[in-house]
């Protein structure tokens, strides 16, 4: 019996959350751009959904824009947040009940996350990952973590800082002395 | 602090975020990147937490592993994928218990050579620990194992023979309470014993099920010798007094008829059901008649051929997660049909062995709720139809379809690639498919 009143609210909880994200809210770009986003999409930022939550949502919806003050939250970067986040509003909650939830910290990244990350303005792709990291927007940034895990694969540290635009802090001896440490990869690759 | 960076320059990000981004990493390219700079030497090897033991890893003088337990210094489980003889020896455990610190998931094969250090180990790590197993080379020492066992009061999950449940803390409790506090799962291996132990055994399981019930959510069995009725019926029984059991999970090396219907029947708890077998036709038999709604997810892994039917399993209302590895039998389109109805809340498809068509990608693209569906198998040739109108009636899916070896078959990728971004394929009219199928 208790199992039938979990479905139900399921149900519900779908249904509500797609009546609220037809409301839409005002996001402020750290540049000064305001955007429109659905309610329950904008909530997939711990930020905003704390914000709205002490707000209270007639508030948000019907006063000033909610400021992103954080300098990584560029128009560009929020627009492409904001096509992240209302792709993704419907996703399944994470279901802790099961063990297999934790799988999916191992699954490849869905086809329309890859094209969505592929960025090749990387200052743009570090804006995004830092905005949605300052947003707390936690699907995100994991989207971002496995891009650039996976153009990581396989390469090289200086093929790493190139790409990554990282400065080589070591001297040539500490790097030398790292390199021999770790010699054992390189032997059966 | 960040405007000293570029924009455009990785060095922009702080400790804690580099290491989240950081912690996706596959483990070698932790060692390949630890010198990109001070910064990623400082985090990449934080989200390391589980080391898989293999003979590389070791060199003559174990400077290897020394260096790896030392720098991953946040290891939670060592495990052995392929039961490499270097994981049982001493050093490993010796090393472990002098480099590593957070360790709680480890298993050990026992000999007279590392017993010892298992002593040691269990000193400084059985309080911590939340999973571990024991497989033995020599019979005589498993009453070390309970001993050792006895002192892990942390312990998450256990896996032990059947036959040795009388033995352990699970089955003997003088005053009604917990050894294991923590316990939520439970897995059992029958195997061939005399009849009078079985007897003591299924006392045990029931006094089990008593005091541990209201904690256990998974229970797994792997069943090498035929049980008789009697005990699937007692075994059945102690589930039902199982309140918050979610999960089964049974590894059928020998068939018992009677043991998922009497499961499905006793225990309407059970959300999620994962079937090894070499009894498919059976198997779906008895999720038919007795599992009829409470499942979620369902995987099924079958290491046998039979034919299948349409009916071969019938509606699951409540089904999400439906996962199937086959060695032998193909999937059609036939066994999907009216998958919208007979599974309409099903979000996550995974199956391999699949003769993917046409018919068989109309038929998955009714799933409203569809987000993954992973298909490996037979394309043929390619089913463009099919793929549009999955790509027009669930424009959320990450679809793959690959072929039987595993491998993305190109032409297919670059069709969904392009239909998803909003092209069209030239080679079919999209309005004439929308109006044939998508309302």
């Amino acid at each position: 019996m208790a199992d039938n009143a979990d479905h139900i609210d399921g149900d519900d909880n779908e249904d509500v959350r797609a009546q609220q994200n037809l409301i839409k809210i005002k996001l402020k770009s750290s540049e000064g751009g305001i955007y429109e986003c659905g309610l329950t999409a904008a909530k997939m930022s711990d930020l905003v959904k704390n914000m709205v939550e002490s707000l209270g949502t007639d508030a948000v919806v019907t006063t000033e824009p909610i400021i992103l003050g954080n300098e990584a939250v560029t128009d560009a970067a929020l627009k492409k947040i904001i096509e992240w986040v209302e792709f993704h509003w419907d996703d399944p909650p994470v279901d802790h009940d099961f063990e297999d939830e934790k799988d999916r910290r191992n699954e490849e990244l869905s086809h329309w996350d890859k094209q969505f990350i592929d960025v090749d303005d990387q200052a743009l792709l570090f804006d995004v990952i830092a905005a949605a990291n300052y947003m707390d927007i936690k699907g995100l940034v994991e989207v971002g973590a496995k891009h650039i895990c996976s153009k990581i694969r396989g390469k090289s540290c200086q093929e790493v800082r190139e790409m990554l635009k990282i400065t080589n802090d070591f001297t040539a001896e500490e790097e030398d002395a790292i390199h021999k440490e770790n010699a054992w990869i390189y032997a059966k690759d | 602090m960040a405007q000293n960076y570029s924009k455009d320059s990785f060095d922009r990000f702080g400790d804690d975020l580099c290491q989240e981004l950081l912690s996706y990493m596959a483990f070698k390219d932790r060692f390949r990147c630890e010198c990109v700079s001070k910064q990623w030497q400082r985090v990449v090897f934080e989200g390391q937490l589980a080391l898989n033991i293999k003979r590389e890893l070791f060199d003559d003088n174990f400077s290897q592993i020394v260096s790896i337990l030392t720098k991953c210094s946040n290891i939670r489980r060592v495990y052995s994928e392929y039961e490499e003889p270097v994981f049982k020896s001493f050093e490993l455990i010796f090393l472990v218990i002098n480099l590593c610190h957070h360790l709680n998931d480890m298993s050990f094969i026992v000999s007279e050579d590392n017993v010892h250090w298992i002593n040691h180990f269990m000193a400084k790590f059985a309080k911590q620990m939340q999973c571990i197993s024991f497989d033995f080379d020599d019979k005589a020492m498993i009453d070390m194992k309970h001993k050792w066992l006895k002192m892990c009061v942390n312990l998450t999950a256990i896996h032990i023979p059947f036959d040795e449940l009388s033995k352990s803390r699970l089955g003997f409790s003088p005053r009604n309470d917990l050894h294991y506090k923590r316990l939520n799962s439970l897995h059992l291996t029958f195997s061939k014993s005399n009849d009078n132990s079985i007897d003591i055994n299924l006392c045990a399981f029931e006094l089990f099920a008593r005091n541990y019930g209201h904690n256990i959510k998974t229970i797994g069995f792997t069943i090498n010798f035929l049980i008789d009725d009697e005990m699937v019926n007692r075994l059945t029984d102690g589930l039902k007094r199982m309140p918050a059991l979610i999960a089964l999970d049974v590894k059928f090396n020998v068939f018992v008829d009677y043991l998922l219907p009497l499961i499905g029947l006793k225990c309407p708890q059970l959300k999620a059901l994962t079937v090894d077998t070499s009894h498919l036709r059976e198997t779906f038999k008895a999720i038919n008649q007795c599992f009829n709604q409470q499942l979620k997810r369902l995987k099924i892994n079958v290491w046998d051929y039979q034919q299948l039917s349409v009916d071969s399993l019938n509606s699951l209302k409540r089904l999400t997660h439906l996962k199937l590895f086959l060695v032998e039998t193909t999937l059609t389109g036939l066994f999907f049909a009216n998958c919208h109805h007979k599974w309409p809340q099903l979000r996550y498809l995974r199956a391999n062995r699949v003769l993917i068509t046409n018919q068989l990608l109309n038929a998955l693209s009714r799933l409203r709720h569809i987000r993954h569906m992973h298909l490996s198998g037979r394309p043929v040739p390619t089913p463009r139809h099919g793929i549009q109108n999955v790509v027009i009636n669930c424009p959320k899916i990450d679809c793959r379809l690959h072929s039987s070896k595993g491998k993305e078959v190109p032409e297919i990728e670059e069709l969904f690639r392009k239909l998803m971004s909003g092209q069209s394929d030239p080679e079919t009219s999209s309005s004439d498919v929308k109006s044939k199928y998508f309302k």
